[in-house]
C-alpha cells in the first residue's frame, strides 16, 4: 500500500525520472503557491533532495510518490513560503520580463484552496490535479485513507461554505 | 455547479500550466546559475524576510524570549544527565519539577498500516504526568490526552522517532538554519518546524489558556525525529527556558542493527 518502499534494483537514471515526473510534480505545487516562480523554486528543490540521495531513493518501488510527499510538504511550509517568495522576488528584480510572473496561479478558487489547513490543501490537490485516490493520495501523504477522506470531506464542505458566502468570486 | 465540478474544471488548467511552465525546468545538476549580482539581491531580500519573521510575536507572546545555557559537559545546576542506551540518546532533566514519562504517548502508532514510518515514542517529559493517546485519525502523531491535561503552568517534550525515509527530508541538525516562533536562536541553526497548523489548532480546541504548541523536526545521527513542545500560557519562564534546555540537550547516538 505504501508506495515508496525500498524494492531491489537498480535506480532508472535520474535525468529520465526528473522529465517523465516534472511536470505532475509541478501541477502539485502551483496551486499551493502564490507564485509560479516559487512553485518551480519548491519542485527543484524536492528534486534536489531526490537527486542527493538518489542511489537509494531510486531504489524505492515508486519514487515518485516520495518526492511528491517532499514537494507537498515544502509548498505548505509557512517558513519556506517566505524564503522561495523572496527569492522569486528578487530573481524577479532582475528579469526583464517580469511582470507577468507575479501573476497568481489559477483561478481564485486555489486561493481558497490555499486557505484551507495545509493537509486539506495537500489533500485536494493530490486528488483533483493528481486524480489519485484516497488510498493512493494515503500513501503519498503517509496517512490513512480514513484520514484522507475526512480531510476532503471538511475541505469540500468549507469550500462550498466560502462560496454560498460570497467569499469566493470567479 | 458543484464544488466538485468545479475543482474537476480547474485542475485541468493547472496541468496545462504545469506542462508550459515544466518545458523550462531542468534536472538539478545542470540547473542554470543564478548570476552573482542576482544572487546577491536575492540574498539580502531572502536575509531581511527572515528578519522580518523573526520579529513576528509568537502565538504566546513571550516564549521566545528565554535563552539557553549551553548544555556541553557538566550538568548545569539544578538538572541531572539522563541516557537511554536502549533508545541511543542522552538527555538532561531538571532534578524537580519535571517527569521523565516512561510510558509511550502513542502506543496506538504501532497498530497503523504505516507503522514502519513510526517508530513511536521515544522519550517523553512533562511537568506533569502526562497520560498516552491520541486521536490518531485525525492528528497522525499529536499526543492529544497529554495535551489536554496539561496546565496552564505546565509543559511537555515528547520526541517521536520516524523511519529512515525521513532522515533526507528532514532538516540536518548540524546543518539546518531557519528561524521558528517560540524557539530560543540558540536552537535555530538545529531544527525546522513541521508547520502543522490545523494540529495546532487542535491543540488550542477548547482551552480557555491558549497553549504554545508546535512539532520540529530534525535529522541526527542518520535518524528522524519530530519533536512535539507544549507549554501552558502561564507557564513561568523557568520553565520555558528548562524546556528548550531540554531540547537542546537531546543527543541521539547512531543505532545499528535494529
Amino acid at each position: 500500500m505504501v508506495s515508496d518502499e525500498p524494492a531491489v534494483g537498480v535506480p532508472e537514471p535520474f535525468e529520465r525520472f526528473f522529465e517523465r515526473e516534472k511536470a505532475r510534480v509541478l501541477a502539485l505545487v502551483l496551486p499551493l503557491r502564490r507564485l509560479p516562480f516559487a512553485a518551480e523554486d519548491v519542485v527543484q528543490e524536492a528534486f534536489l533532495r531526490a537527486y542527493r540521495d538518489w542511489e537509494r531513493i531510486g531504489r524505492y518501488e515508486n519514487p515518485g510518490a516520495w518526492v511528491r510527499r517532499v514537494a507537498m510538504n515544502l509548498a505548505t511550509s509557512r517558513f519556506r513560503k517566505l524564503q522561495s517568495e523572496a527569492k522569486a522576488l528578487a530573481r524577479l528584480a532582475g528579469a526583464s520580463s517580469a511582470s507577468s510572473e507575479l501573476i497568481p496561479v489559477g483561478d481564485s478558487l486555489w486561493n481558497e484552496v490555499r486557505r484551507l489547513p495545509k493537509r486539506q490543501a495537500q489533500v485536494v490537490v493530490l486528488t483533483y490535479v493528481e486524480d489519485l485516490s484516497s488510498e493512493q493520495t494515503a500513501a503519498v501523504l503517509e496517512i490513512s485513507p480514513s484520514t484522507v477522506r475526512k480531510h476532503l470531506s471538511r475541505a469540500r464542505r468549507t469550500l462550498e461554505e466560502r462560496i454560498e458566502r460570497g467569499n469566493h468570486v470567479d | 455547479m458543484s464544488i466538485d465540478s468545479r475543482l474537476r474544471s480547474s485542475a485541468e488548467q493547472v496541468r496545462e500550466e504545469a506542462k508550459q511552465r515544466a518545458v523550462g525546468l531542468e534536472p538539478p545538476a545542470t540547473k542554470h546559475q543564478v548570476p552573482w549580482g542576482l544572487a546577491t539581491v536575492g540574498m539580502v531580500v531572502v536575509i531581511l524576510v527572515l528578519v522580518v519573521a523573526a520579529l513576528q510575536p509568537s502565538p504566546t507572546g513571550d516564549v521566545a524570549v528565554p535563552e539557553v545555557p549551553p548544555t556541553i559537559g557538566q550538568p548545569p545546576e539544578g538538572f541531572m544527565r539522563g541516557s537511554s542506551a536502549d533508545q541511543g540518546f542522552d538527555y538532561l532533566l531538571p532534578i524537580e519539577g519535571w517527569l521523565l514519562i516512561e510510558e509511550t504517548l502513542l502506543p496506538d502508532l504501532a497498530d497503523l498500516p504505516f507503522s514502519e514510518r513510526y517508530k513511536g515514542t521515544l522519550v517523553a517529559f512533562a511537568t506533569f504526568p502526562a497520560e498516552p493517546g491520541s486521536d490518531i485519525f485525525w492528528c497522525d502523531f499529536k499526543p492529544q490526552n497529554a495535551l489536554e491535561q496539561l496546565g496552564p503552568a505546565d509543559a511537555l517534550i515528547s520526541v517521536i522517532e520516524m523511519g529512515e525515509t525521513r532522515v533526507p527530508e528532514f532538516p540536518d541538525r548540524r546543518r539546518a538554519t531557519g528561524i521558528y516562533e517560540g524557539v530560543p536562536e540558540q536552537l535555530y541553526p538545529y531544527i525546522g518546524e513541521l508547520n502543522n497548523d490545523s494540529c495546532y489548532d487542535l491543540a488550542n480546541e477548547g482551552r480557555a489558556e491558549p497553549l504554545f504548541y508546535r512539532e520540529y523536526i530534525y535529522n541526527d545521527q542518520g535518524r528522524a525525529f519530530i519533536v512535539q513542545v507544549g507549554i501552558g500560557g502561564q507557564a513561568t519562564d523557568e520553565t520555558k527556558r528548562q524546556v528548550w534546555q531540554i531540547v537542546d540537550s537531546l543527543e541521539y547516538k547512531p543505532l545499528t542493527g535494529s
